[in-house]
């Protein structure tokens, strides 16, 4: 009868901690010589579940013993350690059977997220069409069902002091780097954070350093590329509640490629990546060199374009770069506004924006008809970049450059993408160099050598 | 980030405000200089008129179909005088960085070349790749003068020039690197460009070329004189050959040429300057009709002509005793060098024998029949 005393504590216990819920529900079962005890919560249990799996068979089962036979049997049983682990998951969505005098714990949780949603950030023309879900057992059910592999290997992680989410940190035994695994772990132990809400911030917490900007960890929601990364070697992170998963460790170049670099054929391919690149290298100097060219060495344009540039800046009151400024804060606000904005106005918002204020700007003289092209070419092929988050750093990074070409022309630019670039290299990623140039061979790429 | 790391970022900007150069002054708050213009005058006491043409920019094409220009001009003493004063004649920081041509007046061509072009030489804004040319009348006649054909945006000179526009067997291209050089370098002499243009006429005329020796000798080379010079030189692939021959005439375009030679000095012997020209082309127009047949007494003709003409222009050469082909420098690279190398040639140089073969080769009649 000891065992009966201690579970009888603690559900003592437990109603206490829980009692103020109105939604905490304690219930007693009896029939003919059948008795026994459910603790759950009832907004955050399966009611059909709950009904399916435990309180139709209580009532079918001749015996206690069958029905604690029965329960022991049922997939979904938890193992209970604590009594602090007892409160966490019942408001997760378990159920506490009494029975016998002995706990038994059954997942029973009601999820409303596990909907697949279509990509939306990173969307393809020729691809798979579905992302992740914010649920994390179909986003693990997802990879496993793109991954037949059974070196493919899921570690169930908690994080958030206070929110208890679930982490699965997913890897194949076989190519994964020992290092890099130990790292990622040991990262995810040394959290602290209270209350982790999306991917984005666990990545952000994850890199420690306060003062970033190059992503060195990629958040995507494509699950073809995350397979693609499994089966090259790399970790996976998987938060529950986020349709994003985190790759680690990644190079710069990996933000640079798309999806659709592995399904076209190869000479679209190079082309598409020489956009790209070109893109980010535009977005990146357009601006400075703008402003180095035309109030510095205006010598380098051609006789023609030098004295169009000239004209079109003919009645414009301020210097180049205060020219430059004001259109690129007006570009960036818009594309923050078309951001924030709900989807139904932000399409006035970039006609507003763009072409109102691009034409008006150039009409009211405050800005010149080349400096409306080039803050649309920067803008442009600024989205030419696949990741999010590279996008964003080389939206910021191009002020840097700017301010340097302001201050010191073209010199002064060559010299700050020269040191843009060592600041690169200087960076890591969980250990890997981050301008890393992955030349080799396809299949020893997948290996992950 | 630590106080370390931020004072050395601070550091590093402040110091890049130095390597920038010249400071920032807005594209619109230069002018820009398309062409240069030096004349010379009869003031003992400012020797030199200066003029520049400045390109007024002007917004698109629409709002003005023809381009503006504005000239500056000034005579003083040195040429470097009369731009700093010149900069106290317009409200816009003078910009040499495109001023890709530069005239010289007849009248500054007695003086001591080396000294007028000091100062293109020496300033840095002046480019190498500048285009130099003599202006007949004057400099200043020449970069006044608007085609009617030139378009906003481009210059008209610009287009003589480089191959972008008019290409031409004609027309002599001499760059600024290159006219120092040969300014300086025995055995090479300088050969310009003359532009011509005339009160009445709108137009400029590239057709001639000037060559000096010094300031005392020139060499003045006509029309067909000057095709032959870029035709040796190689400057030029593309030229038209014509014959005549009794009631025959014919033009041929020349589309391949190809110079050699060699300097032999035998010794006791007179020197030879033996030189091969290759050249292929087609009938362009003829008085008569050409069959396929006929090609080789064509070529032959054609041969003929081409050898008497070419040794006939590399004989006025060497009378006028210059060398823009570059004999000399030539003859002095293939020789073991000794302190008398230069003298040698210059007793060479006036008994040298012509030895030229021309090789015409007329390929197609130009029609098919």
């Amino acid at each position: 009868m000891q065992r009966s005393t201690k579970a009888t504590e603690t559900i003592r216990w437990i109603t206490k901690q829980l009692k103020p819920n109105t939604d905490f529900v304690e219930k007693n079962m009896k029939i003919e010589r059948k008795e026994a005890t459910l603790l759950f919560i009832k907004t955050v249990v399966d009611g059909d579940q709950l009904q399916k799996l435990v309180i139709k068979p209580f009532f079918e089962m001749d015996s206690e013993t069958h029905y604690e036979a029965y329960l022991q049997s049922l997939p979904s049983q938890q193992e209970i350690t604590t009594k602090e682990k007892l409160i966490i998951e019942l408001t997760k969505g378990s159920v506490i059977i009494v029975i016998r005098g002995q706990l038994i714990m059954l997942d029973v949780k009601k999820v409303n997220t596990n909907n697949v949603l279509e990509a939306a950030i990173e969307t393809t023309t020729q691809g798979p069409q579905y992302a992740f879900s914010e649920d994390i057992q179909t986003n693990i059910n997802l990879v496993r069902q793109r991954y037949h592999e059974p070196t493919l290997t899921v570690e169930i992680f908690e994080v958030g002091a206070k929110s208890h989410q679930a982490l699965a940190l997913m890897y194949d035994r076989e190519t994964v780097s020992q290092e890099v695994l130990n790292k990622v772990r040991k990262n995810l132990k040394e959290l602290k954070e209270p209350i982790i809400q999306s991917t984005v911030e666990l990545k952000r917490v994850m890199s420690k350093k306060k003062y970033t900007l190059f992503p060195k960890m990629m958040v995507t929601e494509r699950t073809d590329r995350v397979v693609y990364n499994l089966s090259g070697g790399k970790v996976v992170i998987l938060l529950d509640g986020d349709p994003f998963a985190i790759i680690a460790p990644c190079v710069f170049f990996d933000f640079l490629s798309a999806m659709d670099d592995n399904y076209y054929p190869y000479f679209v391919v190079k082309f598409l990546k020489g956009i790209r690149y070109l893109g980010m290298f535009f977005s990146l100097v357009l601006p400075g060199l703008y402003v180095a060219i035309s109030s510095y060495n205006p010598e380098i344009f051609r006789v023609q374009l030098a004295l169009s540039v000239a004209g079109s800046r003919v009645g414009i009151p301020y210097p180049s770069f205060i020219e430059v400024l004001f259109m690129l804060l007006i570009m960036e606000l818009l594309i923050e506004a078309s951001v924030r904005l709900p989807k139904v106005i932000s399409g006035t918002a970039t006609t507003v924006g763009g072409l109102i204020l691009g034409t008006a700007a150039t009409e009211a003289a405050l800005v010149s008809n080349i400096m409306i092209i080039i803050v649309s070419a920067v803008a442009i092929s600024n989205f030419a970049i696949p990741i999010n988050e590279m996008n964003t750093a080389v939206r910021v990074m191009k002020f840097v450059l700017l301010f340097i070409a302001t201050i010191s022309g073209i010199a002064g630019l060559t010299l700050g993408l020269i040191g843009l670039v060592m600041y690169l290299t200087h960076l890591n990623s969980f250990g890997e160099p981050y301008l890393k140039v992955f030349i080799q061979k396809k299949a020893n790429e997948n290996e992950g050598i | 980030m630590n106080r370390k790391i931020l004072f050395l970022v601070v550091v590093v900007l402040t110091s890049m405000t130095l390597i920038s150069g010249c400071g920032f002054k807005d594209i619109d708050k230069r002018g820009f200089v398309v062409a240069v213009g030096v004349d010379g005058t009869k003031n003992k006491k400012k020797p030199y008129r200066l003029t520049l043409k400045l390109a007024v920019p002007t917004g698109t094409f629409k709002q003005s179909p023809k381009p503006t220009y504005a000239y500056l001009s000034i005579e003083s003493a040195t040429l470097a005088e009369g731009i700093r004063i010149l900069k106290t004649h317009t409200d816009k920081e003078l910009d040499f960085a495109h001023a890709k041509v530069i005239v010289l007046g007849e009248s500054i061509l007695e003086r001591d070349m080396k000294e007028t072009f000091d100062i293109f030489l020496r300033r840095r804004d002046f480019q190498g790749i500048a285009w130099i040319a003599v202006g007949e009348p004057s400099a200043e006649g020449i970069l006044k003068t608007n085609p009617t054909t030139d378009l906003p945006g481009s210059n008209a000179l610009f287009n003589i020039f480089s191959n972008e526009g008019t290409e031409s067997a004609y027309i002599v291209t001499t760059y600024l690197y290159d006219f120092s050089r040969r300014l300086f370098e025995a055995g090479l002499d300088p050969i310009l460009p003359i532009i011509r243009t005339t009160e009445k006429t709108n137009e400029y005329r590239t057709n001639q070329a000037i060559v000096f020796k010094d300031d005392k000798k020139q060499l003045k080379l006509n029309t067909e004189d000057t095709k032959f010079y870029n035709i040796l030189s190689e400057n030029e692939t593309k030229a038209d050959i014509e014959v005549s021959k009794k009631e025959l005439l014919f033009a041929i375009a020349a589309n391949n040429i190809k110079v050699n030679y060699k300097i032999l000095t035998p010794a006791n012997k007179q020197p030879v300057l033996k030189m091969n020209i290759d050249i292929q082309g087609i009938v362009e127009e003829s008085t008569e009709r050409v069959t396929p047949e006929k090609l080789k007494d064509y070529s032959r003709d054609a041969s003929e002509v081409a050898q008497k003409r070419f040794t006939h222009f590399l004989k006025l050469l060497q009378e006028n005793e210059v060398d823009p082909l570059g004999f000399g420098l030539r003859y002095k690279a293939t020789r073991l060098h000794n302190r008398d190398t230069e003298a040698e040639w210059q007793r060479i140089y006036p008994q040298l024998k012509f030895d030229v073969n021309a090789k015409v080769k007329v390929k197609s009649p130009g029609v098919i029949e």
